[in-house]
């Protein structure tokens, strides 16, 4: 039996969103019955496991204390290697946020095997002697470039995921699947070298931002339209929020928060239009998971276009004001 | 309390030139084209953070790098900086290494060198920006490490306090000595090197290790070679092709209202 092991991480009291989408693509992986996930955390992380079983988990291995209640990297990745090396998984599928990372990277040392990081895709195949090998891709090479790796003798196969590639799991309420109490032995308190012990919230983490179903984003292309103004009208408009490009942030347009894209924000809304960017790489890997995304730019070519479902060829100047308008008279006649 | 540093740092290509980086289908490996390289941007912040440090509480800082002897270049850098002494991990077989192999030729380098107080490192690196390294070689060498530091600070001579960020939160971390710091861009801004520095980095010493140095220096059942390995590189076809809508402004405006409102959003 293929087993695919995967973490369950608990962000702001609910799994992360990364995590479903590791659980959802991890499925594909494992053999039927063979989908384990990891639980780990304080008491308030136990009922995620039914949750976790209902999206698809057939054993949620759960380990519980009190000082695990905010993430320690050193115990979480000992208590996950160890829950590893006892379930001897075919492969370790972990979500790439920042403490997913964090976790898999260090998993990756203990047990001594490959980690291939923020894989866009990820498919299991059989060799010549039936071994199932992962083919781990990634984007590479300045980013034009899809870069195919495997793990070929090193076992289990680790990977993180790119966040907003995959779906998430799917959740079916009559999945039945086991439940398993994982003794947690941590070392006394003189032991901790480092701990965690508070937390913040992030203000600085863009989560309005990930929250917003309509997004107007912009790029340095709006510098020839005198700034942002016109991209804040149609984000008001539209009832959206506003975000941009690295670029847009060097001039100062909008704050770190608004910033989307590999060292930014990553963003999966119902509806993205982005303006005067040209669609560089490091800027659209972070709203793979838009639903509808239309683009308007003034150069036919630009990478954008392959980004985007509908786009419109000209100057964002003229063009905004044109959906401002047609957006007015929609709302005074809704039909 | 004067610290013994040491900073990890590498040599990348440019990235404003990343348009021009191609990988080689054949070898699996990237090929320069003729762009600058240049020291890794999140590690002149580690650097920085080093001789702040230094500043305050005095000691030492070791810079260390792996790489082809072209990058020796980085470390003269950090040594006209202020840093005491560079060393370079450098040999044919440590070319193409993964994260994980990485990790263990630092950490011989480290071991040879005989341990230091902190190790500081920027989190990620512009080029391969896997974000793995840092926290491996932490466990490679059994210490601790935080990641994504955006600040630290000393509550007392062997305790650090830090702040690492996540997406939603920021945790407090706290650590004692020694410990590995995996730091996040643009903490701090890189001083520039003086003239006196310069002059002065004439005279520090970068030291060399090999393959054959590292060997001596492994953990048990240890060995530097990589388990991942490039299969396939292809050219990313564009996923999809925006239909353009065209034609006078305000009617494709209409149109494309109309058609986002056929698709539910709003």
């Amino acid at each position: 039996m293929k087993k695919a092991l995967v973490w369950l991480e608990i962000q702001q009291g609910e799994i992360a969103p990364v995590a479903w989408e590791a659980l959802g693509k991890a499925r594909e992986m494992a053999s039927p019955g063979g989908l384990q996930a990891v639980l780990i955390g304080a008491d308030s992380a136990v009922p995620w496991a039914r949750e976790a079983v209902y999206h698809g988990a057939d054993e949620v291995f759960v380990a519980v204390a009190t000082d695990l209640a905010l993430y320690q990297s050193e115990a979480y990745s000992q208590i996950f290697a160890r829950i590893a090396q006892y379930s001897s998984p075919e492969v370790i599928i972990i979500g790439g946020s920042m403490l997913g990372v964090d976790l898999a990277s260090s998993v990756a040392a203990l047990l001594g095997t490959g980690l291939t990081a923020h894989c866009v895709e990820l498919t299991m195949e059989s060799q010549s002697n039936g071994e199932p090998l992962l083919k781990q891709t990634v984007l590479g090479g300045g980013g034009n470039m899809l870069v195919t790796i495997i793990c070929p003798e090193a076992r289990p196969q680790m990977a993180t995921i790119a966040r907003g590639v995959f779906p998430p799991a799917k959740r079916d309420a009559r999945h039945q699947g086991r439940i398993i109490d994982w003794e947690v032995k941590l070392p006394d308190k003189a032991w901790w070298r480092s701990r965690t012990i508070g937390i913040e919230p992030n203000e600085a983490g863009g989560a309005a931002l990930r929250k917003a179903e309509i997004v107007v984003a912009g790029g340095f292309g709006m510098f020839a339209a005198g700034g942002f103004a016109l991209i804040r009208e149609l984000a008001e408009a539209l009832g959206g929020a506003i975000a941009g490009t690295r670029a847009a942030f060097d001039q100062g347009w909008i704050k770190e928060t608004q910033m989307i894209g590999q060292s930014g924000v990553t963003i999966a809304p119902k509806l993205l239009i982005v303006a005067g960017a040209s669609g560089a790489l490091h800027f659209t890997s972070g709203f793979k998971g838009a639903q509808t995304v239309v683009a308007i730019d003034k150069n036919p070519k630009a990478p954008i276009f392959t980004c985007a479902d509908w786009g419109i060829v000209g100057d964002v100047a003229q063009i905004i004001p044109a959906l401002l308008e047609e957006i007015k008279i929609l709302n005074k006649n809704p039909r | 309390m004067p610290l013994n540093t040491l900073v990890c740092i590498k040599q990348v290509p440019d990235p404003q030139y990343s348009h021009r980086l191609f990988l080689n289908v054949q070898t699996g490996v990237g090929e320069r084209g003729g762009v600058p390289s240049i020291t890794n941007p999140h590690d002149r912040n580690a650097i920085e953070a080093a001789l702040s440090l230094k500043d305050t509480y005095g000691g030492k800082i070791t810079a260390i790098t792996m790489g082809p002897p072209a990058a020796r270049r980085v470390l003269e850098d950090a040594l006209a900086l202020g840093v005491d002494e560079g060393v370079i991990l450098c040999d044919h077989s440590f070319a193409g290494s993964d994260t994980l192999a990485t990790a263990r030729i630092i950490a011989s380098g480290v071991r040879i060198l005989g341990g230091f107080d902190l190790i500081l490192c920027g989190e990620a690196s512009s080029d391969s920006a896997t974000h793995q390294v840092p926290g491996q070689l932490a466990v490679v060498l059994d210490i601790p490490h935080v990641a994504s530091v955006q600040k630290f600070h000393f509550t007392d001579s062997q305790t650090l306090l830090t702040e690492r960020r996540t997406e939603t939160d920021i945790l407090l971390v706290e650590s004692s000595l020694p410990v590995l710091l995996a730091l996040c861009k643009g903490i701090n801004e890189p001083r520039l090197p003086t003239v006196a520095g310069i002059i002065a980095a004439a005279k520090k010493n970068i030291r060399e290790i090999c393959a054959t140095d590292c060997f001596g220096a492994l953990g048990e059942g240890e060995n530097c070679r990589s388990f991942s390995k490039v299969v396939e590189i292809k050219e990313k076809r564009a996923a999809k092709s925006a239909e353009i809508l065209a034609g006078e402004m305000r009617g494709v405006a209409r149109e494309l209202l109309q058609r986002l409102k056929a698709r539910g959003v709003f």
